[in-house]
């Protein structure tokens, strides 16, 4: 399988680097760093994904949450 | 992404941008804004929020799902016969309302339309700020979010009819509704629960009537939709979110809605039988004895928090109320008893 290497860009400006088995589901990238899902939108390499969308290769996600105050 | 199947659109089996749970199934950009827009349109149409001739003012907080709406209204001005406008409020939030303002401002000018802001200072005398000091030295017996959010709809109302609007359009979204909806069961109140429709009536003095355009669709949903749109807002909490129990209550949604797709809709369907059983949106509204603005009560919650928090204006308050002390509600005058207390 081998791994990819995905950088999260997380709404309150962090980043984390996540190691993951090719092909891995953005969602479970996102549920492993305890966001939930439908606080979310997440864009992988600048395109915005639904979150069962799988990744094959090196990425970027950035991460834009519904919580915008008001 | 690379070498993987893609998810495709629905509708043309393109690429897709967002999976939309009731229609089991993928829709790509172009058929999302279709979808959205149409939505929009059509909850407009079908519950007669807007009519040509009216003068729309847009309640704007400089957030996604306030831009995004007075994008909309501006796009669809001539196609609706109105006139759009966008009203804000700035609280006097260091380090967080000068922000979203400031995103607010560059909207309006691409867009075109004129946007009328009330300040905290200017219409209560105090910014948010420092009203938090006196909630703070009394012992948070009331949260900043159910001040503020007295407050700013009290002075949207009045800055919105200062300038002549005959309906008040909010954000609101279906998270919003499904919140306030589950925070309303959760305090037993059941007058709230009656109240927060699609529209509040018209016809009320002093009030302008409120419309909720995006009443049926999700934050999630109004997020993308801004995001495809280049519609950007800077990511800001605002810091006071903490103290609400709305915070608590949007999660525990958002978790339920994460694993059934169909929970926030099930929540808003149950919501409009409820008020069906109990008669929605029906209230008296007369005058606030002391400002003269619309209110249910004889005292409006506006005065009653403002004479909690500033000593001077409780002075005020208490010289109007005496003499009528004895046709005041039993609940009014506990709450009286309790916001004028040293």
């Amino acid at each position: 399988m081998g791994k990819v290497r995905v950088t999260v860009n997380l709404p309150r400006g962090g980043v984390r680097v996540v190691e993951a088995e090719r092909g891995v589901r953005v969602a479970e990238i996102l549920r492993g760093l305890g966001l939930v899902l439908e606080e979310v939108v997440a864009a992988v390499d600048g395109e915005i994904v639904p979150e069962d969308e799988r990744i094959y290769r090196d990425s970027r996600i950035d991460v834009y949450s519904v919580v915008s105050g008001g | 992404m690379s070498g993987g199947k893609e998810l495709r659109c629905l509708v043309c089996g393109g690429r897709a941008l967002i999976y939309q749970p009731y229609l089991g199934g993928y829709l790509c950009k172009e058929h999302f804004v279709e979808w959205f827009e149409k939505t929009v349109w059509e909850t407009i149409r079908r519950f007669r929020l807007i009519e040509e001739g009216d003068r729309v003012a847009v309640a704007v907080s400089g957030g996604k799902d306030s831009l995004a709406l007075l994008s909309l209204l501006s796009r669809w001005r001539e196609r609706l016969g109105v006139e759009v406008f966008g009203v804000a409020v700035d609280e006097g939030i260091k380090g967080y309302r000068e922000y979203k303002l400031e995103a607010l401002r560059r909207l309006a000018e691409e867009l075109g339309v004129e946007v009328y802001v009330g300040g905290f200072r200017e219409y209560l005398g105090f910014t948010l700020d420092e009203a938090v000091e006196v909630l703070a030295e009394r012992g948070m017996e009331f949260t900043p979010c159910s001040v503020c959010g007295v407050f700013r709809r009290y002075i949207m109302n009045r800055v919105a009819r200062e300038h002549g609007a005959t309906k008040l359009a909010t954000g609101h979204n279906l998270d919003d509704e499904v919140q306030v909806y589950v925070m309303n069961i959760l305090k037993a109140h059941l007058e709230g629960i009656a109240r927060e429709g699609i529209a509040t009536l018209s016809g009320e003095e002093g009030l302008v009537p409120r419309i909720k355009p995006f009443y049926f669709v999700r934050e999630k949903e109004t997020l993308t939709y801004a995001l495809v749109k280049g519609i950007r807002t800077p990511f800001v909490e605002c810091p006071y979110v903490v103290y609400a129990l709305r915070h608590e209550v949007r999660h525990w949604i958002n978790e339920k809605a994460s694993r059934e797709g169909e929970f926030k809709y099930n929540l808003l369907a149950s919501k409009e039988a409820l008020r069906g059983l109990i008669g929605g949106g029906g209230r008296t509204t007369r005058r606030c004895l002391v400002c003269g603005e619309p209110s249910s009560k004889l005292v409006c919650k506006t005065c009653l928090f403002r004479a909690y928090l500033d000593r001077e204006y409780a002075g005020r308050v208490a010289e109007k109320v005496a003499p009528l002390w004895d046709r005041l509600d039993r609940e009014t005058r506990s709450i009286l008893k309790r916001m004028l207390k040293e």
